[in-house]
């Protein structure tokens, strides 16, 4: 892709993981949202994942694109086969939206959510859903299944799953949600509460109930209570 | 060099169409399979978690497959084994298979469903059968210009290369990648017995020249094909990959 504007102010540095960084990107607009980068040398160093700013900037002339740099010496990439700055073998091309949830994940660590704020995360997770459809849904269960996602990130993870308007994904979105209502951490059930009560379906109402009856923490527990308030004026249309 | 090894003639394993379509569109992939094949897959995967389709059928002596997922699209031809390269050998020799993979693949391009494309790729893995390591050395040798082999004191030999060219098509900004990687291969079917007497060996050895190409165009392009240019495009990767398969990797 072609960038008339390389200059961009670092939103995170988190090398030896990686980096978040706005850039402002001018001229016709790429088709290539994930591109990989190689040395003066033709080794391999990084995956750019280019994901437009939306949002919060429409502005033709001026577009700001989210970059997600995945480098190529990390560990994780080091457990995975053999790869190259240029290869389209499939077993390459399926490890790079798993790279990058990743890196998007461990960028999160370091951001504070609130309510109604939007986020680096948050814009990130859309892209990566819009990008990638059933495959990133899939990604993101993998991952958390893992255990090996920040609680506190995938709490968010969680919610955005909830928030996002991706309606091809709304299904296998929602039922990700409902598997984290029984989990064992409460920070993650109410995540998924969260995600829940943002989808606004009142067709997980007895999924919820359940889970109200087998809560034990207090505070997720009213949240439960007013969410089911919530789903059952959305079922009566009040 | 050249008629030297015009002596030799590789035999396909696997051959490989990627395409990469443009971002955030739907895929309406249905009638592919019938409208390229001509009747329906033998069998049909649906992964919807992963948004993936995977369509299959015997071809020859090996199977043809479709696989569409958000990210790409590939038509890919290859033996059944997991180990392609025992028990008859490849597909058949490179040319003819290539042909007729390369007929089903214009087809594809003629379909109005195909979605707009943003890079296209071509896959093979060709082998070459040999008496031994040694002589695959000396094979390979004779392939690569760039490299001094010394065959007979030489094992665990690979060698992988990316030189990009510039295409010869009127498409500005479009580079090819020739990503190749040269090695001699040696199979050895062997049998567990379950006494735990050790293994039996129960086919003879097999060895091969193994050149694996993947030729693409570069994810920089920031451009997308028309349809009316597919053709010449991959026609352009599928070149590159029969020159390289008729002299080695040349700049």
């Amino acid at each position: 892709m072609s960038q008339t504007n390389t200059d961009f102010s670092p939103l995170r540095e988190l090398s030896p993981y990686g980096s978040l960084s706005w850039i402002d990107h001018e001229g016709p607009a790429s088709k290539q949202d994930v591109i990989t980068r190689s040395d003066q040398f033709g080794d391999p160093i990084y995956i750019d994942a280019l994901f437009e700013r939306r949002k919060l900037d429409d502005s033709s002339s001026n577009r700001s694109v989210l970059r997600i740099r995945v480098p190529l010496q990390s560990e994780t990439v080091r457990l995975s086969k053999e790869l190259t700055t240029s290869s389209t073998a499939p077993d390459f091309l399926s490890v790079i939206p798993t790279l990058i949830f990743q890196q998007m994940c461990v960028a999160a660590e370091n951001e504070v959510f609130e309510h109604g704020m939007e986020s680096v995360f948050s814009l990130s997770m859309d892209s990566f859903i819009e990008l990638y459809q059933g495959l990133a849904i899939r990604i993101i269960s993998d991952s958390l299944a893992s255990n090996r996602v920040d609680k506190a990130v995938a709490m968010e993870t969680l919610h955005q799953l909830g928030l996002s308007e991706h309606e091809p994904t709304c299904d296998t979105r929602k039922d990700l949600l409902l598997q984290h209502l029984s989990s064992e951490v409460a920070m993650i059930r109410y995540g998924a509460m969260y995600g829940l009560s943002s989808m606004d379906d009142p067709g997980v109402i007895p999924e919820i109930a359940k889970a109200y009856k087998q809560e034990t923490d207090p505070y997720l527990k009213k949240y439960m209570s007013a969410a089911l308030e919530q789903l059952r004026e959305t079922l009566s249309g009040a | 060099m050249a008629s030297d090894l015009s002596q030799f003639h590789w035999e396909a394993v696997a051959l490989r169409l990627t395409a990469f379509p443009e971002p955030h569109i739907e895929i309406d992939s249905g009638k592919w399979w019938e409208l390229v094949v001509g009747n329906p897959p033998e069998q049909r995967v649906e992964q919807p978690r992963a948004g993936q389709i995977v369509e299959l059928s015997t071809l020859g002596n090996g199977r043809l497959e479709l696989q569409v997922n958000p990210v790409s699209l590939t038509w890919i031809h290859q033996k059944n084994e997991s180990h392609p390269e025992i028990g008859g050998g490849a597909l058949g020799e490179f040319r003819s298979v290539r042909e007729e993979f390369c007929a089903l693949i214009g087809k594809w391009f003629e379909l109005d469903s195909v979605p707009n494309l943003t890079r296209l790729a071509f896959g093979a893995v060709l082998i070459q059968p040999v008496r031994d390591r040694e002589e695959g050395l000396e094979r390979l040798d004779k392939y690569l210009s760039a490299v001094t082999l010394d065959p007979a004191h030489s094992t665990d030999f690979s060698y992988q290369i990316n030189r990009r060219r510039a295409s010869k098509l009127d498409i500005k900004g479009l580079a090819i990648n020739r990503l190749t990687k040269w090695s001699v291969t040696h199979y050895q079917s062997l049998m567990l017995h379950p006494e735990g007497s050790g293994f039996q060996t129960v086919a003879p050895t097999e060895n091969y020249v193994r050149l694996d190409i993947d030729i693409n165009t570069i994810p920089e392009f920031s451009g997308e094909f028309q349809r009316s240019l597919l053709p010449s495009v991959f026609g352009e990767l599928v070149e590159l990959g029969i020159e390289i398969a008729a002299k080695g990797d040349v700049p």
